[in-house]
């Protein structure tokens, strides 16, 4: 009888699903989804750049975005990894030691929720996670699709110097779709294709989006007032909520549509 | 003209010969003669202050060579050594357009036998052809000295020969010419004055009739000779020790 | 032969073709604009605000890496010998990487690191200077391996996106210089006039240094100005428009094998055809997967390379 207990006991305790994951959250997009999804206390380690919420900063560094340090992974203990890219050097090794991969990389909006739902499954935090899912799809569904209007053209800038943007299949692009948009370079199947000043002329946008990353806004301003006229609208966003795939893509996406409606445009 | 003073020479901290103290003048042929690696080419080179001696000095005209200027140098002793280097490309008529200062270079192409090659790409000519041209640098340069290595190696008879008379009218019409010769019949056709460099740290200077015969240089060279003045050779059939 | 008036003729056809090549890469682009008829302001502003200053930027810089390439092929005895061989571009690089991580918003930064990077690879070439050309050459190639590993170690520590820049510098960019263009044609026009007035010498520095000391050249003197002069125009080069290689390589080779060995012609050539390649090949740059652009440096190297062999195995 005590055997039979013992044996129930270690049973129930090796079903990882009401405790002890041990995730290391290997991309600043999947940190955010697993604390808003309430797993953040079962992250054990994270790489550079996951910097939200504050805790996850204090979370213990084990890698960058394109090389993971398998000491540091392993002395954590980490039962499950997630990852944007499984070719990443490092998460062989980790599948190799029994730690189980999963990836996450959404390349469209509707890949976040996805990837939230999915998290919420994989840590067993799936109740929570479906109401994050269901709360940002309200907000989804809530942005003016822009539809009955001419759609506005954009060039966004992903960086100045190389100048570079945004190009087809990217999730910038995915994001602008969204919000009703028409990315100038949409057409070109690069990921991030490298322009130049003439093609931007020729591409005729009505407005440059510039990220607030690593360059002086008003700088940039007016280099493209000069090239393209006075009469170009210039808006900056928040690379942090725009650019991560993570949970809080809708306050960046809110946020530029709050933007996008103070603007004067003739339609 | 020129002058030696007690000249040492050493190549790589080892001393190739010391001491030499000679005089030559306008219209001589000195030839210069010892085995190999005794410092001929070396000797050559000290003379138009290519390197620095271990002691003594060179003097031409009087003023030790050292303190010429590159320029002037180059104006009054011309060098012919080893074939330069034929990577870039150049035609023997370019080659000789930066060594004739100026002069007619259409008489040496004639008399070394270059004008079919004048357009010819160096790279492309045989060592004996490009031999001709380098002696034909020499002749455009008009310089009153002339330092002469080995300028025969490479020739076919015909153009050694030519070559010993060039030098022979040269030294007529009032040039110093040191050359550097390894055949003994070709040293008796042409030389003035003779230096032996033993190849053990000695050198001597004399006479050509006084110096090239079998006593004077069968111990420096270890092998035997036959015969005297135009005539003194080495002999070949004999038994191979 | 080739006469003095076929040679003549020769450099003026070839100068004509410079000029031919400009007035076509001004009205290739995104989409042709007729470089005398532009049919509204904005093809206009295309056509001399962007595309003018671009094709300047690459003739310039296109001439100075020729330039510097056949000076460094004749410093070191070796035709095969170009711009970067002794390691300059190298440092140049670390230069400019160096600044992107000390300050990664500021372009200034970057190219004063370039051009600080770039000197420091002189001195340190200039330091073995006196050994001869082989040994010169042997010294550069290993500083050349140390930069390369030094440049490594810096891009290992970039974070994503500097790597991205650091790989975009060292392909070469001519969209915009980081030195004004007229600074960038004077130093064309200065490093040009300093090679012809060398020519003479630079011409008896092939026969070799023996040979060239012999015919009246002070060679210690010219190597050491010649060094200066190749190191300082490659600095400049570098420093404008990033490490853009093949131009130091190819061209002097191809202004030897149409024009002949003397350094007057091959300097002259040199200058504009390096500017001429430079012109090609970034125009091909921006036009090929047009809108989106290649890095000039790809494009130098897809048209340098089989010039490069095919001259290789014509040698043969």
């Amino acid at each position: 009888m005590k055997r039979l207990c013992v044996l129930l006991l270690l049973l129930f305790s090796a079903f990882p699903a009401s405790a002890s994951e041990r995730i290391l959250a290997l991309a600043p997009h999947v940190c955010e989804m697993l604390f808003a999804i309430g797993a953040g206390d079962e992250v054990v380690g994270a790489v550079s750049y996951c910097d939200y919420p504050a805790a996850a900063k204090k979370l213990p560094r084990v890698g960058t975005y394109n090389r993971i340090n398998i000491e540091a992974a392993i002395a954590l203990r980490p039962t499950v990894a997630i990852v944007t890219d499984a070719a990443t050097p490092g998460v062989k090794k980790l599948s190799a030691l029994g730690v189980r991969i999963v990836r996450s990389h959404p390349e469209k909006v509707e890949e976040v929720l996805a990837d939230i739902r999915r998290l919420g499954e994989i840590t067993g935090h799936k109740q929570q996670a479906d109401q994050v899912a269901f709360a940002l799809q309200q907000r989804l569904d809530v942005l003016p699709a822009r539809t009955n209007q001419k759609k506005l053209r954009v060039f966004y800038e992903i960086w100045p110097d190389p100048l570079l943007t945004a190009g087809k299949n990217t999730f910038i692009h995915d994001v602008l779709k969204h919000l009703g948009l028409v990315n100038v370079f949409g057409a070109v199947q690069m990921e991030a294709p490298r322009v130049n000043v003439e093609s931007v002329l020729a591409a005729k946008p009505q407005l440059v989006i510039v990220p607030s990353e690593k360059r002086d806004v008003s700088v940039r301003s007016q280099y493209w007032k000069k090239w393209l006229g006075e009469d170009i609208q210039v808006i900056t966003v928040n690379p942090d909520l725009l650019h991560r795939s993570g949970p809080r893509l809708l306050d960046g996406m809110e946020a530029l549509d709050v933007q996008l409606q103070g603007l004067n445009f003739e339609k | 003209m020129l002058a030696i003073k007690n000249l040492s020479l050493k190549r790589a901290n080892k001393l190739l010969f010391s001491s030499l103290e000679m005089q030559a003048e306008a219209r001589q042929i000195v030839v210069v003669l010892g085995p190999n690696g005794a410092g001929k080419s070396t000797l050559l080179l000290a003379l138009f202050a290519m390197l620095e001696p271990a002691s003594g000095e060179v003097l031409l005209e009087n003023k030790d060579v050292q303190d010429y200027s590159r320029h002037d140098l180059s104006r009054l002793i011309t060098w012919q050594g080893d074939l330069p280097p034929t990577e870039f490309g150049l035609t023997v008529e370019q080659r000789l357009l930066l060594a004739n200062d100026g002069n007619d270079i259409k008489e040496a192409l004639l008399y070394m036998d270059l004008e079919q090659l004048q357009h010819r790409v160096l790279g492309e000519l045989s060592s004996g052809e490009r031999q001709r041209v380098e002696i034909a640098a020499t002749m455009v340069r008009d310089n009153p000295i002339w330092l002469m290595d080995e300028p025969t190696a490479h020739l076919d008879m015909r153009h050694q020969v030519d070559c010993l008379q060039l030098m022979k009218q040269e030294a007529k019409e009032g040039r110093l010419i040191f050359t550097v010769l390894h055949d003994l019949q070709q040293a008796a056709a042409v030389a003035d004055v003779v230096v032996l460099l033993d190849g053990k740290g000695g050198v001597e200077v004399a006479e050509a009739e006084v110096m090239l015969t079998a006593a004077r240089l069968e111990p420096v060279f270890g092998v035997t000779l036959k015969g005297h003045g135009r005539e003194l050779m080495p002999v070949y059939n004999g038994e191979i020790e | 032969m080739r006469n003095k008036w076929n040679e003549q003729l020769f450099i003026a056809m070839f100068i004509a073709a410079v000029g031919g090549v400009v007035i076509v890469a001004l009205g290739l682009g995104e989409h042709w604009i007729s470089p005398w008829n532009p049919s509204n302001n904005m093809e206009s502003v295309i056509l001399w605000d962007i595309r003018w200053p671009r094709i300047l930027t690459a003739f310039a810089v296109g001439g100075l890496l020729a330039l510097a390439g056949a000076w460094f092929q004749v410093l070191l005895g070796n035709p095969l010998a170009e711009p970067y061989v002794l390691g300059v571009a190298g440092s140049a690089a670390v230069g400019a990487v160096s600044g992107m991580m000390i300050f990664p918003d500021s372009v200034w930064v970057t190219s004063m690191g370039a051009f600080i990077g770039a000197w420091v690879g002189i001195a340190a070439v200039l330091s073995f200077s006196h050994l001869g050309p082989t040994r010169l050459l042997l010294a550069g190639v290993v500083l050349a391996a140390l930069w390369g590993a030094v440049l490594m170690l810096l891009m290992a520590m970039l974070p994503e996106r500097g790597l991205m820049l650091a790989y975009a510098w060292m392909m070469g960019d001519l969209s915009h210089s980081s030195l004004p263009i007229w600074l960038l044609l004077l130093v064309w026009l200065g490093a040009l006039c300093c090679g012809l007035v060398l020519s003479q010498s630079l011409d008896k520095l092939l026969l070799g240094e023996r040979h060239a000391e012999a015919l009246g050249v002070d060679v210690s003197s010219l190597r050491k100005k010649l060094l200066l002069l190749a190191s300082a125009v490659t600095a400049v080069a570098v420093t404008a428009a990033g490490t853009i290689g093949f131009i130091g390589l190819v061209v002097p080779h191809l202004m030897r094998l149409l024009f002949g060995s003397l350094h007057k012609v091959v300097l002259l050539a040199s200058a504009f055809g390096g500017g001429l390649l430079l012109i090609i090949a970034d125009t091909a740059a921006r036009t090929v997967i047009s809108p989106a652009e290649l890095p000039v440096g790809v494009l130098t190297a897809v048209i340098g390379v089989p010039v490069f062999l095919w001259l290789l195995l014509r040698r043969r």
